[in-house]
């Protein structure tokens, strides 16, 4: 990049983008209070009704084949096509989609998968035990799936840190 | 680039500093203004910009602060900035087909930055130059210098490979300082 471009690039830099109004901010406030007393009514019987829901989900589970349950729908976002049907694919916004195994008896289906690559970093050469010369890349991701009841439309969802860590062999051909 | 580097650092350290802090405001404080011009390049208004804004931090206060640790959240909150924007734009879509709606894409009088102390005529200029960049290219320029996003996050975030984010990245800057050599040389 010429100089030219890297003074614009400083200039841009110091620009600092409009604060927040405060109107905004009282809604945030709002929320996150909503959030807090929401949580306090509701307390005292979400307890019975996540035991219920828990049983419910184990009496489900052993009905269903390990082949055939979420899990290993789970692992095909991960690792591309399985055996079960699901296969994963590039969608919008090159996020990885899943179109969820047809056999599944689960109300909730998997529905995307989202990798965010939040750190990377390379931590240089390293001697693998047997001489060779081998590069070291770290890589921290986030990996979040998003799940659907098609029949009621509810959804949920879950994030899961990651760290990767790769290393390469060097070669000086 | 060494600018933006050196905002990254103070960013994550700010951040460990406030990292056990238990006061949204604070975040609020130091990521609000660049979210909220994130969210103003996939949005079609300011009040849009601002509700998805508020979505996605309430969604990250609540259900994702405790996985960025004392990382840089930066990423983590763009990424649901945008998936707010997203969600929202599949709403209006759907609204759109009952009501008819202008496509604007800034509001009469929006300011995107603080105003300079002096020199604001600059500030103008480059606003205005930043404003007429094609959004893909300005969408880059936004998530690069005020979302301190490297190429590789850009281009996950968008769904492109780091090499055309860069290219997008190089046109937007060459864009604006035509458009600003014009406007000089007329002015």
């Amino acid at each position: 990049m010429d100089e030219d471009l890297k003074d614009l690039e400083e200039e841009l830099a110091n620009l600092r983008p409009a604060v927040v109004q405060s109107e905004l901010r009282a809604r945030v406030a709002r929320r996150l209070d909503q959030r807090l007393a929401s949580n306090l009514l509701r307390v005292w019987w979400t307890f019975p009704a996540a035991a219920a829901l828990a049983f419910g989900l184990v009496l489900e589970l052993r009905r269903i084949e390990p082949q055939k349950s979420g899990f290993s729908t789970i692992a095909s976002v991960q690792g591309g096509a399985d055996s079960s049907g699901a296969v994963s694919r590039m969608g919008n916004g090159g996020r990885p989609q899943v179109e969820p195994a047809a056999e599944s008896a689960n109300e909730f289906k998997p529905i995307e998968a989202i990798d965010l690559l939040c750190a990377k970093s390379d931590e240089g050469a390293v001697t693998l035990e047997d001489g060779t010369l081998a590069r070291r890349t770290s890589e921290s991701h986030l990996d979040t799936i998003f799940w659907r009841d098609p029949g009621s439309g509810a959804s949920l969802y879950w994030t899961v840190p990651r760290d990767e860590i790769r290393v390469i062999p060097v070669n000086f051909q | 680039m060494t600018l933006l580097r050196a905002n990254t650092i103070r960013s994550k350290t700010l951040m460990e500093e406030i990292s056990d802090h238990d006061s949204w405001q604070i975040w609020f404080q130091r990521y609000g203004p660049r979210l909220l011009l994130c969210a103003r390049q996939w949005t079609r208004s300011k009040s849009d910009a601002e509700d998805v804004v508020q979505e996605a931090f309430v969604r990250f206060w609540r259900n994702q602060r405790s996985l960025v640790g004392r990382g840089d959240p930066l990423p983590l909150l763009i990424t649901s900035v945008r998936r707010s924007s997203i969600d929202l734009a599949r709403r209006n879509s759907r609204r759109a087909n009952r009501e008819e709606r202008s496509q604007d894409t800034s509001s009469e009088g929006e300011r995107f930055f603080e105003q300079l102390a002096k020199d604001d005529d600059r500030r103008v200029a480059l606003e205005s130059a930043l404003n007429r960049l094609p959004a893909e290219q300005r969408e880059v320029l936004v998530l690069k210098i005020w979302g301190e996003l490297t190429f590789d996050e850009i281009g996950s975030q968008l769904g492109l490979s780091s090499n055309t984010v860069a290219s997008r990245y190089r046109y937007g800057l060459a864009g604006m300082r035509k458009e600003l050599s014009t406007a000089n040389s007329h002015g």
